[in-house]
């Protein structure tokens, strides 16, 4: 038996072994970087490119129905029919010539805005981006309404000014201004982020908000070696309207010593509470064709993400860690497979745990079909879920395409009652013309809240060059 | 037991090995042999050959680089006439006539290749026409152009109008540089924080917004629910589980989130301190008396305080304070080796400490 046992893990060693030499071989034949360098060569200037810009708009129709079950013990929400119109408008602009400099000025403004009731509310609206930017040699300026990404407060959107300068190997960065979220015309209360289109504004909830105390300032220092490695130290505070709710010291490295490997790590100290908030460690290999892979350490203290002026930052403490890893293998047949897992451990000793696999596969050469089945499962103590989901694409011809996805979730322990969740989602997109896309989409959904919940949305996009990345639905 | 392990690493290994094989270079051409293994220079023997002996139609380095017509493969020593036919068009492959739409360099290839450093050898950036089948593409990679010092600080700062069409450039993936591939989703605000005007040559502000903008009055997923492929956190029935993901990753939700957002859907639903008469959604013995095994909040709240504040963060209204201010009955809330360098004094201790400094 034991021999046998011998036999086998012989057996399994050879075929590993194998797999793993034809794994290196295949990497090394794939590898994309050219052995031969090109020298420094000195840069000639181009002709002075003339002025563009792109757009895009669009109008979305929705509708949202549910019919609910006693949801929360002893309630009963009704809810009616809901049909907001939301309208965005995005516009980004370059090449103008300012001041002498050729292609100096650039900018970018993007707003959304919403008709019908909703949230208690006939319309609604926010200006999310408003910026124009001037460059001259190594300088950059940019004044509006724009975003930074600061340390524990990973992403904030402000009024004010940023600038910087690249020297060589430097770069210098820095910022300040009024925060913009949340919305400073919008108190506490008076609207929702959520699947359902109900009424939610209670007058009676509305909260001032003095947002000359909301402001925030940063400076970031960046320097790299080559290609080779980078990093950067950076210092970002931000204030609500009690205080200081961010002071965090943060600082981040990454480097490419081949081009198939990357490693990085960051971390966010802070300052207030003198303890890291988080950590992240990585490598990731990422130079071939067939696979891609990588681990991941991070480390997190919740109570430190928190804006320190919440009483409750003082409450928590307890940091968790969190070790993945994901693999993604491009086999013939134009099938992928992509793996992920993470074990987690909470409160040093209570374990957690997430894990994926899924399969893609376009079965022709131009796209027309894609189908995608994956399984997720999710467990932290003592809930967790099981995720199954299949979707897929069927483009009939080049401009009318179908989309069918569907999701089951099923809960270790019931929520209200109910062990399971079910999605399905029909869509239909339509493009008219290069510049007009159309989609009709349905959702159902049985959820521990709702018997049945049906949503719709009608989607309009017209948009001036059909490439642009930005302003997207 | 063992044939089918056996079995298993077979296909494995032959699956990987096929998926190596199916690529080539962009030509049929065999430069690696007209280049380097030709038996050339001597008595009797050809004229070595060189890129431009075919690419330089007239020679000159004001002509033209072009593909070689056929007259450029004849002469008495070379390719006899009768098979010159059949030996040039073997030689092509049509994919590399054309050039793609929107793909054209603005470059040219004299001052590069007078540089002291380039000394007028090709091969320096089109490898692959000396390298083996399967080897580096003959037309180079963009990061090949990026190892030029003076090249990769234009493109760090975004500016790529000294190589590429201002009009091609919003239609162009820099895949050689910017793979998005991997774990590229958990790396890309990194990028974005170190590199912007390099994000910023491609993608607008608005495309971080698409995901990470929470004042949008519907979720990513429900603007998009024909984006497939898109990795979305707010997919299908998100309302029920997202207590269990906050619960399984803190601190992922104020990556985009403020408390307060919380807070306003937690009243509406009435699960939320904030409202009068609001339903616990609690379990039994979370709070019923006493000492550790009657308050199972206190393991929760040290576990996730991030999810207690999106209902119960009022400052000092805070239900939380009222049992655990300096003389309550929950004890103090800090944690082992907990450290502030804020006074006493200001207006978040002083909720708790407040008259008994």
């Amino acid at each position: 038996m034991r021999r046998q046992r011998r036999e086998q893990r012989g057996w399994w060693s050879t075929a590993s072994v194998g797999a793993a030499a034809a794994f290196l071989m295949a990497s090394q034949a794939l590898a994309d970087a050219p052995e031969a360098r090109a020298p420094a060569a000195k840069a000639w200037k181009a002709p002075n490119q003339p002025t563009w810009f792109d757009a895009r708009a669009t109008l979305q129709v929705q509708a949202f129905q549910q019919a609910m079950l006693p949801g929360v013990p002893g309630m009963v929400a009704p809810i009616d029919l809901a049909l907001p119109i939301t309208a965005t408008g995005f516009l980004r602009f370059g090449g103008i010539d300012f001041l002498g400099n050729d292609d100096s000025v650039s900018g970018e403004v993007a707003l959304w805005g919403r008709l019908g009731p909703r949230d208690g509310l006939v319309g609604d609206g926010d200006l999310t981006t408003a910026w124009a930017q001037y460059r001259s040699g190594p300088w950059r300026v940019k004044l509006g309404r724009q975003v930074t990404w600061p340390g524990s407060a990973r992403y904030v959107r402000f009024d004010g000014v940023s600038g910087g300068a690249t020297f060589g190997f430097l770069d210098v960065d820095a910022y300040g201004g009024f925060v913009a979220l949340p919305r400073w015309s919008l108190p506490r209360g008076a609207w929702v982020l959520g699947s359902i289109g109900d009424a939610l504004e209670d007058p009676r909830l509305r909260e001032a908000q003095n947002r000359l105390g909301q402001f925030l300032l940063g400076v970031r220092v960046g320097a790299r070696a080559g290609s080779v490695v980078r990093g950067s130290l950076a210092f970002h505070e931000q204030h609500d309207a009690v205080g200081v709710a961010f002071r965090v010291l943060s600082a981040d490295v990454t480097s490419q010593p081949v081009d198939w490997l990357g490693l990085g790590a960051r971390a966010s100290f802070d300052v207030k509470s003198l303890g890291f908030s988080e950590a992240r460690l990585w490598a990731d290999l990422t130079g071939w064709r067939v696979a891609t892979a990588s681990v991941d350490y991070l480390y997190q203290s919740p109570s430190l993400l928190l804006p320190q002026t919440s009483v409750l930052a003082a409450f928590g403490g307890a940091s968790w860690h969190e070790l993945g890893t994901e693999l993604s293998v491009q086999l013939p047949w134009r099938l992928s497979v992509t793996g992920r897992a993470a074990g987690q451990l909470y409160d040093g000793d209570r374990p957690g745990g997430r894990g994926l696999a899924r399969v893609k596969w376009v079965p022709d050469l131009d796209s027309r079909w894609l189908v995608q089945a994956e399984v997720a499962r999710v467990l932290m103590g003592t809930q967790g879920y099981t995720q199954v989901r299949t979707s897929g694409r069927w483009r009939a011809t080049p401009t009318v395409a179908a989309t069918v996805d569907g999701a089951l979730y099923l809960y270790d322990i019931p929520i209200v009652g109910t062990r399971h969740s079910l999605t399905g989602i029909v869509s239909a997109e339509w493009a008219v013309r290069p510049w007009l896309r159309t989609l009709l989409s349905t959702t159902v959904m049985q959820t521990p809240f709702a018997a049945f919940e049906l949503q719709g949305l009608a989607r309009v996009v017209v948009e001036l060059e059909p490439s642009t990345t930005g302003g997207r639905p | 037991m063992t044939r089918r392990l056996s079995l298993l690493g077979l296909v494995v290994a032959l699956t990987l090995l096929a998926a190596a094989c199916p690529r080539g270079l962009l030509t049929r051409f065999p430069h690696r042999q007209h280049l380097a293994e030709l038996e050339c220079g001597g008595p009797g023997q050809a004229e070595c050959l060189s890129c431009a002996s075919c690419h330089l139609g007239d020679g000159t380095r004001a002509g033209a680089w072009h593909r070689p017509r056929k007259d450029n493969c004849g002469g008495s020593t070379c390719h006899q006439s009768a098979e010159l036919d059949d030996v040039y068009a073997r030689s092509l492959r049509p994919s590399i006539a054309p050039q793609p739409a929107g793909k054209a360099i603005v470059f040219e290839h004299d001052p590069h290749l007078d540089k002291p450093t380039i000394k007028g050898q090709c091969v320096g950036c089109h490898s692959g026409a000396v390298g083996t089948e399967g080897g580096d593409p003959l037309f180079p990679p963009m990061d090949t152009c990026l190892t030029c010092h003076e090249h990769r600080t234009q493109f760090d700062n975004g500016i790529c109008t000294n190589c590429h069409k201002d009009a091609d450039l919003r239609q162009l993936v820099p895949a050689s540089v910017f793979r998005h591939d991997g774990a590229w989703v958990k790396r890309h605000g990194l990028e974005a924080r170190q590199r912007p005007a390099a994000c910023e040559t491609c993608h607008a502000q608005t495309s971080c917004d698409s995901c990470h903008d929470t004042t949008r009055p519907s979720s990513p997923a429900m603007r998009n629910p024909e984006a497939i492929e898109r990795e979305l956190v707010h997919r299908f029935d998100f309302l029920t589980r997202h207590a269990l993901e906050a619960e399984s990753q803190p601190g992922t939700c104020v990556t985009c989130h403020v408390k307060t957002e919380c807070d306003a859907c937690h009243v509406a639903r009435g699960v939320s301190a904030s409202r009068a008469g609001a339903e616990g959604p609690h379990p039994a013995l979370w709070s019923s008396g006493l000492g550790a095994a009657r308050n199972t909040h206190g393991k929760a709240a040290r576990r996730d305080i991030a999810s207690c504040a999106a209902c119960h963060d009022q400052g000092p209204a805070s239900n939380c304070v009222r049992c655990h201010r300096v003389g309550g009955t929950g004890g103090t809330p800090h944690p082992a080796g907990w450290r502030s360098t804020a006074p006493r004094s200001n207006a978040e201790c002083s909720a708790c400490h407040g008259g008994s400094l």
